[in-house]
């Protein structure tokens, strides 16, 4: 296992990005084998109908870096991923997954909803010249790169299971627990879901539904 | 993170997972500060907001959303002079308009612990520039603390105000978005309490500053400032030596004698690069950096035997130059140490460690490092396949009471420009008004600072040949009770051919909602509770009127047909007219609707009608959010034949807010294809409008 744990959660404004990292960045009070958390998000102008990326970065390892006796090493991590640094990549929109290409390598499994949102300016073919890319372009890019991807019409699914498109993100959490169970307690996850939303929330069947979504063997 | 936590006194040793603001206003908690002014602005507009909640709840703290950065600034010497901790913040720009007393008031030196927490945008990511406020430490000489990580955000805060009160002298605390937006595991401490009588001790020696006095206070912070420099204590307590990788076993010891000198978010950088290239290298972590205590320099140079220090910072080389300057009078003893820093290092954005990773293989030939192979590799792909992506512009929320006023201007100035061949200029502020320089607007020719719209203006509108060029300049209300009172004055005085347009949208909006002095008093009772109002609250629209403005319109902003007969007769008028846009923020007033706890009534609903022509034109130049296309036969997103599918123009009713928005698109909408409906929840039964 890396001695850092990197999960980078991209989409646009409004699609509960932020939310999502927050959980996670939770999680990592959660177990005794995450040793610190950090992160960061994009704020300001970029929150309605822009560009959001949320970092969550999780420490496993004792010994990292080496720093000062009675310094705690534990402190001082760059909330940052660096290139090609991801192992689990949450894309919730399509165009803003392969606008963070960079941090995608070959350890980097990435949980990838199909489903477009379109740009204002591109609605009606306006700027020309740079297009919504084909999913299926995208897609095969994201494969030369990646480990894994598990791709699916999340919001699809979410809309017909719980007659709304908002729970696609739970359930895409699902599928990243289950991916990877040695890092994601999946009993300790749902405690966690059960302090953000309550007991009886349809995010927990959201959860529930991601997470029995594959099979492993 | 739940206040009650952040704000409470058993939490000593007790770990929690909060952000870099979150560990500023605990800091503040923990210091026993008893005064925090703040004007909201990215990337620190939280720690006002967290603070608001805990001034209302506490006895002994104090927290005011003052109406502009000098002021605040203002209000905290004032409390510091009485005896009190006081913490001022706001973002790097807002230091500008602060800056009048900040030269002048280190003179007089502080009695409570006073600090400055600024926070800067190296990214430009929600800011107009990339300033570098350490820089203002050289001119008003107040030492600036770098925090490195969202535990320090808080235990600076403390050791800000130690240093503050031993040496008496302001600290300008620097952070920059990456940290205060930052998460992270804090230690808690438990709370001081301030022992410190309150009382303003009359010495017109210290703090009146005119002439030979203020000469004499000028030696006096010098003496101050070289008392800190020197101070071992306050050195060792903010600056901190590691060596990286001591405990890999494959490191060799490097040919190169280099060490890093760095601070701030740069450190954490600075140590990821340094492991991943399996470097054993020094790192001097600067939390002081100005003043820099030499000592403790030469000594890291020295014991390490250093031939080379390179300087890991954002933006511009301050502790490169600073350094420089210092090492070059003791020359004798530095002769063959190199100072390097920016010729390798960006002065534009933020860094990160794969910049620094790469700039050490440079320096020290590790070029065919697989990390630097990698790295070149994956720069070249991404910069391809980035750069012909899409880009996303923000826009105005769905139901924004701005979308219909920047509609209905574009169209009557385009009669007008028809008309009249007139061209209008367009002066932005800095606002939620501000979106309109994208798409579908474009309405926005420049954009300078906090009610700067209206003051260029003022110069243009002056020269400009009125029969061929116009100027309209908009201002939001927070920026009006913020610094634009006087472009406005400074206008009506002299009549000059302007229109302004005021957005009176109640609220502080772009940074986060925050209260202002011209939030109505019912509005915020119903959104923060009674406690939040002030004293007295200032209606912005009796304000202009006391300026007996020849020409001034108030409406609100959802009847498009009413805003372009005004826009039309008002902007062929001559002088000042001033038109005020009064509606409230939507975001704030869905979720003040939502809070009501209204009995059920008649849902409406907006949707559109199966005889759209498909005209675009509620796409096209309304763009409201809420409207959307979609293909119609399209499931297999791989057999894409554009040809073959019917665009079907819809509303989406997860964003569309009708409690909020009277259905401003129906007037777009030339074909009545755009409808109104009600459901009665006791009929059972639809009712169209």
């Amino acid at each position: 296992m890396a001695d850092i744990f990197n999960t980078l959660i991209c989409g646009v404004g409004g699609q509960g990005v932020i939310l999502l990292g927050d959980i996670m960045r939770k999680y990592g009070m959660k177990v005794p084998w995450i040793k610190n958390v950090v992160g960061t998000e994009t704020r300001g102008v970029s929150q309605r109908e822009g560009s959001v990326i949320s970092t969550v970065r999780y420490l496993i390892e004792n010994k990292v870096y080496s720093l000062d006796e009675g310094y705690d090493p534990y402190d001082y991590i760059s909330p940052m991923i660096p290139i090609n640094g991801a192992h689990l990549v949450i894309g919730l929109e399509p165009l803003e997954t392969l606008r963070n290409i960079k941090y995608i390598s070959e350890k980097t499994v990435i949980i990838f909803n199909t489903r477009k949102r379109l740009p204002k300016n591109l609605l009606l073919g306006k700027n020309n010249q740079k297009k919504y890319p084909n999913i299926g372009d995208i897609l095969e890019l994201l494969d030369q790169f990646a480990r894994k991807t598990i791709s699916m019409d999340f919001e699809e699914l979410s809309k017909v299971k719980f007659n709304n498109t908002i729970h696609s993100n739970m359930i895409m959490l699902g599928v990243a627990v289950k991916e990877f169970l040695e890092i994601y307690n999946e009993n300790k996850m749902k405690e966690l879901l059960n302090e953000f939303f309550g007991k009886g929330s349809i995010n927990h069947e959201a959860f529930e539904l991601g997470f029995n979504l594959i099979d492993h063997y | 993170m739940m206040h009650d936590k952040l704000f409470s006194e058993n939490q000593e040793n007790k770990k929690f997972l909060i952000s870099g603001n979150e560990a500023f206003a605990r800091g503040i908690y923990e210091a026993g500060v008893r005064y925090a002014a703040n004007y909201p602005g990215t990337p620190v507009s939280e720690i006002g907001d967290l603070l608001n909640d805990l001034g209302k709840k506490s006895n002994t703290f104090i927290f005011d959303y003052s109406i502009n950065e000098k002021v605040a600034l203002e209000s905290c010497i004032g409390v510091s002079w009485a005896g009190g901790r006081s913490v001022v913040m706001f973002k790097h720009v807002g230091l500008n308009i602060a800056s009048d007393p900040l030269h002048t008031f280190p003179y007089s030196g502080v009695r409570g612990g006073m600090l400055i927490i600024c926070g800067g945008d190296p990214g430009i990511h929600s800011s107009t520039n990339a300033q570098d406020n350490r820089y203002y430490s050289l001119h008003t000489k107040i030492p600036i603390i770098v925090p490195s990580s969202v535990q320090e955000c808080k235990d600076y805060v403390k050791y800000g105000l130690f240093i503050s009160e031993k040496h008496e002298l302001p600290i300008y605390l620097h952070v920059t978005n990456k940290l205060s937006h930052g998460h992270s595991i804090v230690r808690f401490d438990k709370k001081e309490n301030s022992i410190r009588t309150i009382k303003f001790e009359k010495d017109p020696k210290k703090y009146i500053n005119t002439l030979k006095k203020a000469m004499n206070n000028q030696l006096i912070l010098y003496e101050r400032l070289d008392a800190l420099k020197n101070d071992d204590e306050i050195s060792n307590l903010m600056n901190k030596e590691h060596i990286t990788c001591e405990q890999e076993d494959n490191i060799k010891e490097l040919q190169e004698k280099i060490g890093i000198i760095t601070s701030g978010i740069c450190f954490s950088h600075a140590v990821e690069a340094c492991h991943r290239l399996k470097l054993k290298i020094p790192i001097l972590k600067l939390g002081l950096i100005y003043p820099m205590n030499m000592k403790l320099i030469m000594d890291f140079i020295l014991k390490n035997d250093l031939k080379k220090v390179l300087i890991i910072e954002e933006l511009e080389p301050f502790i490169e130059n600073n350094l420089k300057v210092e090492v070059h009078d003791k020359l004798k003893d530095f002769k063959s140490i190199e100072i390097i820093g920016k010729k390798y290092f960006p002065r534009v954005g933020e860094l990160n460690s794969d910049i620094v990773m790469d700039v050490l293989a440079k320096i020290l030939d590790k070029k065919n490092d697989v990390n630097i192979i990698e790295l070149h590799e994956k720069r070249q792909i991404v910069e391809e396949i980035v750069s012909n992506l899409p880009v996303r512009e923000p826009t105005f929320c769905s139901g924004c009471p701005y979308r219909p006023v920047f509609y209905a201007l574009k169209k009557s100035t385009k009669v007008l420009t028809k008309k009249f061949s007139w061209e209008f200029i367009f002066g932005g502020d800095i606002s939620c008004s501000t979106l309109a320089e994208s798409y579908p607007f474009e309405l926005i020719d420049y954009v300078i600072s906090m009610s700067a719209g209206i003051g260029i203006a003022n110069g243009l509108s002056r020269i400009l040949d009125p029969n061929k060029q116009k100027m309209i300049a908009f201002i939001g209300d927070s920026t009006f009770f913020h610094t634009g009172l006087q472009p406005i004055i400074n206008a009506i005085k002299d009549n000059i051919d302007l229109t302004i347009i005021v957005f009176y949208n109640f609220w502080t909006a772009m940074t986060g909602h925050q209260v202002h002095v011209g939030t109505p008093v019912e509005y915020i009772a119903e959104s923060l509770g009674n406690n939040a109002i002030f004293s007295n609250q200032v209606d912005l629209i009796n304000v202009i009127n006391s300026f007996n403005p020849k020409n001034l319109v108030v409406t609100d902003s959802y009847n498009i047909n009413k805003l372009k007969s005004i826009f039309t007769k008002e902007l062929q008028k001559s002088g000042v007219k001033i038109i005020i846009i009064k509606s409230e923020c939507a975001l704030v007033k869905a979720r003040r609707l939502k809070e009501r706890k209204e009995r059920k009534g008649y849902e409406v609903f907006y949707r559109i009608l199966d005889h759209c022509v498909k005209c675009n034109e509620c796409i096209e130049a309304f763009g409201c959010p809420a409207i959307n296309i979609k293909k119609e036969s399209s499931h297999s997103e791989e057999n894409e034949d554009e040809k073959n599918q019917e665009l079907i123009y819809y509303i989406d009713q997860n964003k569309c807010i009708p409690k909020v928005c009277p259905g401003a698109c129906k007037m777009t909408c030339k074909n009545n294809a755009i409808k109104k409906t009600i459901i009665n929840p006791q009929l059972k039964g639809k009712m169209s409008e």
